[in-house]
């Protein structure tokens, strides 16, 4: 075999002879393909460009999240449960209560229009175990645009900046709801259906069986409503009195609330029978009647992140 | 010059295979995943209702009740839930309607499972709803009125009017005016021409009043009266019942109270249900058209930027639909799309989720790609006429999208949603067959490239 470095002469076996078997062999298949390479590539990258931001967006890490109604939710800045508990542990923590809202999610009161039914726990709990928040945020647009008057100021940031937590580096779910649940009269559970998500009972196993399927480290903490009073056509009543049509009072909201923390193991904060909130205190401890003071708010947060110290202690 | 466009034209054509193809496999899925499931809107209630008694008020058609009606007595003999059998009509039905559409397009099949899975088509195929068959027999009444065949146009006519009361309107102009089109253009036989279509038009409205006169109600379904005024009401003066309400005649302030005013405008739905009906009993219907076209003048007058700009934005979205919802699935509108959305997902989330993401975000590439692919076969010699044919529909389909979405645009405020125009995103998926199809006469290499 001569080998004088000429292509024509280079021999079938020496190296430049397999490196140019090689390199024809390539040339002749991606000219047949090359038109189908190009359009593999070029739908891979629409594919990417598609569902692409849903792998590459920026996540925030929090180390506490609050979910509830308006006793977390409708605070000033730096004010509120969240921000007393944020300086109690010394750690990051989300205010994620929307005022007005409830547990359960109840069919026959939902509308396309209405914004609460997509805030509710049950909704919530979907778009958190999901990482879904389509329906919410579209939800809000809807608000804001015909100013419902369900929709508070903060809700559409509040839902935006929800949707963009990394619940996988969450440590604590908090879960404060059944004021609401109470007020509007859902029932307090369903004995037929115990997963019927138009009862409070029945949100909350719904809820949490989600989240623990979809983030089972993260530790859930249910927080029973606190005790209140309401006004009704300009009469007081105590909410251990009176019962909307439909629910319950508002303690049978609370034992439900524990009584689901046994069953599914996870923890709960019982404020309605242990935080000292009562007709004695209420003058101090509730701004309304139904709201909590800013003493209100210290409290409830002190014992919160005492609760959460205590389960660090145990583990 | 010629080599690289062909070469250029031939992965378009790979690409839009395998972006279409995926689309499909994942719609498939959907579809298989969702069979047996059920979407809970609220307008599906209410036609339960209404299969019930068989009466129906001048909002809802009497034909889909009457569909219910008999899958249940299917269901009851075959133990499936009535609703699949269902879903099954509206699949077979809708399949084999825009694969008829299609005929003169290239690579019917692919193209026909194509826009059956689009997200804003495929929900309502798994719905107990009538939209999904009304725009597709709608579009087939076109089509047929296009051909002259007035028999088949007057029956689809008849059935997608039966289905969505003002489908009547939206078909019957394209029924008319194809008549008068095919009447001054066909000079023998003008008379003939001329004396079946109206002989059809005929026979369909004296059925459509026959089975109105039986079966539609005024209020039976607590609405007001469907009126020109009337939506001109709804459009106009909701949500500022209350805060304009200084401008109201003594008439109206005569009935409502400026708390109940809040009421109406906290939902738009309260405005036919509340507002209207009240006011029609107290004033009887024609007083009361007086009355509405009153309050939208002086709300008009008042507000006109602001509800300039809301009529604009609801057209923008019904025009586009899937730019508008999915805009690459970000949270755009001020419409029932975060429910239509919620009670697709509501069996099956996470593959719910992932299809909408991905077919809401390539329906514009895809469109993109075939206009490309279009407009380059043009560049390429030899392939400038042909599809005249299809060209001349494609402009009827257009025509048809517009009415529709100024229609639903005028038709109320606040109530937004995209399934009153599956026939805008039929549309739209069929612009972009148009642009795939080569023309007639044209015989290239590109052809042997066909997807099935």
């Amino acid at each position: 075999m001569i080998n004088d470095g000429n292509s024509q002469n280079v021999g079938k076996y020496t190296e430049k002879g397999l490196q140019k078997m090689g390199k024809d062999w390539f040339q002749k298949w991606f000219k047949g393909k090359s038109t189908w390479i190009i359009s593999v590539l070029l739908a891979a990258f629409a594919v990417f460009l598609c569902v692409g931001e849903q792998f590459f967006m920026d996540k925030v890490a929090y180390d506490v999240v609050l979910l509830g109604d308006s006793i977390i939710g409708n605070v000033n800045v730096g004010e509120g449960i969240a921000a007393y508990l944020q300086e109690d542990l010394g750690r990051t923590v989300f205010k994620g209560g929307f005022g007005g809202t409830t547990a359960a999610y109840r069919e026959e009161t939902s509308y396309p229009y209405s914004v609460g039914s997509q805030l509710s726990l049950v909704r919530i709990a979907e778009a958190i175990a999901y990482q879904d928040f389509l329906p919410q945020k579209i939800q809000m647009n809807y608000g804001d645009a015909y100013k419902s008057k369900e929709m508070l100021g903060y809700f559409n940031g509040c839902i935006k900046d929800m949707s963009r937590i990394d619940f996988h580096q969450v440590k604590y779910l908090v879960i404060e709801h059944g004021t609401n649940d109470y007020n509007i009269g859902n029932p307090v559970d369903n004995e037929e259906n115990l997963y019927d998500t138009g009862a409070y009972g029945g949100a909350l196993r719904y809820s949490i069986e989600l989240i623990k399927e979809a983030y089972p480290n993260l530790k859930i903490i249910l927080m029973t409503p606190t005790w209140c009073w309401l006004n009704q056509n300009g009469e007081k009543f105590s909410c251990d009195s009176i019962a909307f049509k439909g629910g319950g009072l508002l303690e049978e909201y609370a034992d439900c609330a524990i009584e689901i923390a046994k069953d599914y193991g996870v923890y709960v904060l019982d404020n309605f029978h242990e935080s000292g909130i009562g007709p004695d205190t209420s003058e101090k401890y509730l701004a309304d009647g139904l709201h909590l003071s800013p003493e209100g708010q210290k409290l409830v947060a002190d014992r919160l992140a005492f609760f959460i110290n205590e389960i660090e202690d145990k583990n | 010059m010629k080599i690289s466009v062909k070469k250029i034209r031939i992965v378009l054509l790979h690409t839009l295979r395998l972006l279409i193809g995926l689309q499909i496999i994942w719609g498939i899925a959907w579809i298989v995943a969702n069979l047996k499931n059920f979407q809970n809107f609220k307008e599906t209630t209410e036609l339960l209702a209404i299969s019930d008694s068989m009466l129906t008020d001048e909002y809802v058609g009497i034909l889909y009740p009457v569909l219910i009606k008999a899958a249940v007595f299917i269901a009851s003999w075959i133990p499936i839930p009535y609703y699949c059998y269902l879903y099954l009509l509206q699949l077979i039905a809708g399949f084999c309607i825009i694969y008829k559409l299609l005929e003169k397009f290239t690579d019917r099949l692919l193209l026909t499972l194509w826009i059956m899975t689009i997200p804003t088509v495929i929900q309502f195929y798994l719905a107990v709803l009538p939209q999904a068959l009304a725009a597709p027999i709608l579009l087939l009444c076109v089509y047929y009125c296009y051909r002259a065949d007035w028999l088949k146009g007057g029956l689809a006519l008849l059935a997608s009017g039966l289905l969505i009361p003002e489908y009547f309107l939206f078909g019957g102009i394209f029924y008319v005016v194809e008549l008068l089109i095919h009447t001054v253009k066909n000079k023998e036989e003008r008379k003939k021409v001329f004396g079946k279509g109206i002989l059809v038009l005929l026979i369909g409205c004296l059925i459509v009043v026959g089975v109105a006169n039986v079966t539609v109600e005024r209020y039976s379904r607590g609405r007001m009266a469907r009126t020109p005024a009337a939506m001109l009401l709804h459009r106009l003066v909701w949500p500022n019942f209350s805060n304009t309400s200084y401008f109201w005649s003594q008439e109206v302030m005569d009935v409502f109270t400026v708390d109940d005013l809040f009421e109406v405008a906290t939902y738009p739905d309260r405005v036919a249900t509340q507002f209207g009906m009240e006011i029609e009993r107290v004033y009887g219907v024609e007083k009361a058209q007086g009355i509405y076209l009153g309050m939208a003048g002086v709300t008009m007058r008042i507000r006109t930027r602001e509800i300039t700009d809301g009529i604009l934005a609801d057209f923008w979205q019904y025009s586009v639909p899937m730019l508008t919802y999915f805009g690459g699935t970000k949270e755009m509108g001020a419409s029932f799309a975060g429910w239509n959305y919620q009670c697709m997902k509501q069996n099956t989330p996470l593959l719910t989720k992932s299809y909408v993401i991905y077919s809401g975000n390539v329906f514009w590439i895809i469109f993109i790609c075939a206009l490309l692919y279009g407009l380059l076969g043009k560049a390429e010699k030899g392939a400038v006429k042909g599809q005249a044919e299809t060209r001349r529909f494609m402009k009827r389909i257009i025509v048809l999208c517009m009415i529709q979405a100024v229609w639903y645009t005028m038709s109320a405020a606040g109530m937004q949603d995209y399934k009153n125009v599956i026939v805008i995103s039929i549309g739209w998926a069929m612009a972009a067959a148009f642009f795939l199809t080569p023309a007639e006469s044209v015989k290239t290499e590109n052809e042997n490239c066909h997807f099935i």
